[in-house]
C-alpha cells in the first residue's frame, strides 16, 4: 500500500494502481474516453490529465498512465487541468459532431462547443483512441484492423478499407468503442460489419442467431473445441 | 522560438503571422497523430492562422490561439506536441501588433501576405520603360511607352516579378 494526497484526501492506494484508480477508489471523478479494461491504455484522449506535485514543482500527467507513488500530491481539478480537458472536448466535438457520448459529456462539464472551429463531416464518431484495434489484436488475436496516416490524416479501418479476411465478425471492436463509431448491423442470419457480411450460426437449442460462423471456426481452431460442440449459445449451454 | 533548438534570422520583411503558419503547417505533418491536443489542437491553430493571413481572421482569434496553445503544451503527449505551440506563442508575444493589423484592418505590414497586399505604381517615379510589362506573367501592368504604367488588381498575382524588375523603384506594396 503507498499513502498519496488526492485533491487535498489521504489516499491509500495499492502499488500497482494508476492515479486513475486511485482517484475513483476515493470517490474522485475523473473524466476518461480512451480507457476500457480489456485494453492495454494507449493515452490519446488525454482527458483524465492531472496535475503533480513533487517538491516545488508541478506537472501535468494522465492519471490512466501515472503509477501511484508514496507522498504524491495529485490534484485534479485545477485550472491548468481544467483548460486542457475542456479544450480536448472542444476539439472533439468540432471532430465527432454527432457523437451523443460527447455532447454528454460536454454538458457535464459545462463546455460549449467552439464555433470558431469548422466542424468535420468526413471523421464519424471515431476519435482514434485505438481501443477497437487493441481489442482486436490483444484479445481476438487478428489484429484484423488498424490506424493509419499520420497526423491529422489517421483513420481507423482495415488495411486499405478492404475487405478483410482475418476479421471475424466478433464485435468485439464495436463493444469497447467509446463513442459507438463502428457500424455493425444484424438481419436475419447475416451481420455485417467493416464492409463484410458474415453468416451466423444459429443455436441448435433455442434456434437464436449467436455468432457469426467464421469466429465459431476460429475459437475451435485456437482452443481445439471441435466446432460440432459449439453450435449452443451461451443461454442455453 | 521552434523546439528543436534551431534560430532562425528574420527582419522586417518576414510576416510573423505567416511565419508562425509555416511553422505550424511544418508541425502539423509531423504530428504522429496519437493525442487529441496535439493532433486536432496544432491543425485548427493552422486554420485560424490561415484565416488570418488571408483576411478573414476575426476579433478574438489572438485569444483563442493562446487558448489552444497553451492546451497543446500542457495536454500533449511527447515533446513534438509539448513544444508545437511554441511559434505560435511567441509570435504573439512579441508581435502582437502584427496579428491586430491582419485582423483588425486587413493589413499585412510586412508585405508578405497575398490576400492583403496590393501592388501599384508610382507615377512620380515610373518613367514608362515597360519593363514590368515585360515581366508581368498575367498581363496585368500596362501603359503607354514614357508615360506612368498602371497594375490591374484583379489580374496580379503578387508575385513580385514586377518589383524585381522596375529599376527606379516605382513599384510599391501596400
Ligand atoms: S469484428 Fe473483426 S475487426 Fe472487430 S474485433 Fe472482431 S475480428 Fe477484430
Ligand atoms: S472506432 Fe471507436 S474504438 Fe476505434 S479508434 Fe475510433 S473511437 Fe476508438
Ligand atoms: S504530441 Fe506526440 S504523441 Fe501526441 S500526436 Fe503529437 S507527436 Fe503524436
Ligand atoms: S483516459 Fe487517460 S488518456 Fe484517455
Amino acid at each position: 500500500m503507498v499513502n498519496l494526497i488526492i485533491d487535498g484526501k489521504n489516499v491509500k492506494a495499492d502499488k500497482n494502481m494508476m492515479v486513475l484508480e486511485a482517484a475513483r477508489s476515493a470517490g474522485i471523478d475523473i473524466p476518461t474516453l480512451c480507457v476500457h479494461e480489456s485494453v492495454s491504455r494507449s493515452g490519446a484522449c488525454r482527458l483524465c490529465v492531472v496535475e503533480i506535485k513533487k517538491g516545488s514543482r508541478t506537472r501535468i500527467v494522465t492519471s490512466c498512465l501515472y503509477p501511484v507513488e508514496e507522498g504524491l500530491v495529485v490534484d485534479t481539478k485545477t485550472e491548468r487541468v481544467q483548460n486542457v480537458r475542456r479544450l480536448v472536448l472542444e476539439l472533439l466535438l468540432a471532430r465527432c459532431p454527432e457523437s451523443d457520448v460527447l455532447w454528454k459529456m460536454a454538458k457535464e462539464m459545462g463546455v460549449e462547443p467552439q464555433t470558431r472551429f469548422a466542424v468535420d463531416t468526413d471523421k464519424g464518431k471515431c476519435i482514434l483512441c485505438r481501443s477497437c484495434v487493441r481489442v482486436c489484436e490483444e484479445i481476438v488475436g487478428v489484429s484484423a484492423i488498424g490506424l493509419f496516416n499520420r497526423g491529422s490524416h489517421k483513420t481507423v479501418g482495415t488495411p486499405f478499407m478492404e475487405k478483410s479476411d482475418v476479421c471475424i465478425g466478433c464485435g468485439a471492436c464495436v463493444y469497447v468503442c467509446p463513442t459507438g463509431h463502428i457500424e455493425m448491423t444484424s438481419a436475419g442470419d447475416k451481420r455485417k460489419i467493416w464492409g463484410r457480411t458474415f453468416k451466423m450460426q444459429a443455436c441448435e437449442k433455442c434456434g437464436k442467431y449467436f455468432a457469426p460462423i467464421d469466429q465459431l471456426k476460429y475459437i475451435s481452431k485456437k482452443t481445439g473445441t471441435p466446432l460440432k460442440e459449439m453450435m449452443i449459445c451461451t443461454n442455453c449451454r | 522560438m521552434m523546439g528543436s533548438g534551431g534560430m532562425i534570422v528574420m527582419d522586417e520583411s518576414s510576416c510573423m503571422v505567416d511565419v508562425a503558419k509555416y511553422f505550424t503547417t511544418f508541425l502539423q505533418e509531423e504530428s504522429c497523430g496519437k493525442c487529441v491536443p496535439c493532433r486536432e489542437g496544432v491543425r485548427r491553430m493552422r486554420e485560424i492562422l490561415e484565416d488570418i493571413c488571408t483576411g478573414k481572421g476575426k476579433e478574438g482569434d489572438v485569444a483563442l490561439l493562446e487558448k489552444i496553445a497553451t492546451g497543446v503544451a500542457d495536454g500533449s503527449l511527447c515533446a513534438l506536441g509539448g513544444s508545437a505551440p511554441n511559434p505560435v506563442l511567441s509570435t504573439i508575444k512579441y508581435f502582437r501588433e502584427e496579428y491586430d493589423a491582419h485582423i483588425r484592418e486587413h493589413r499585412c505590414p510586412a508585405g508578405v501576405c497575398k490576400a492583403l497586399i496590393t501592388y501599384s505604381i508610382d507615377p512620380e517615379k515610373c518613367t514608362g520603360c515597360g519593363l514590368c510589362v515585360k515581366v508581368c506573367p498575367t498581363q496585368a501592368t500596362s501603359g503607354e511607352k514614357k508615360k506612368p504604367h498602371k497594375i490591374d488588381n484583379e489580374k496580379c498575382t503578387r508575385c513580385g516579378a514586377c518589383i524585381e524588375s522596375c529599376k527606379f523603384d516605382a513599384i510599391t506594396v501596400k
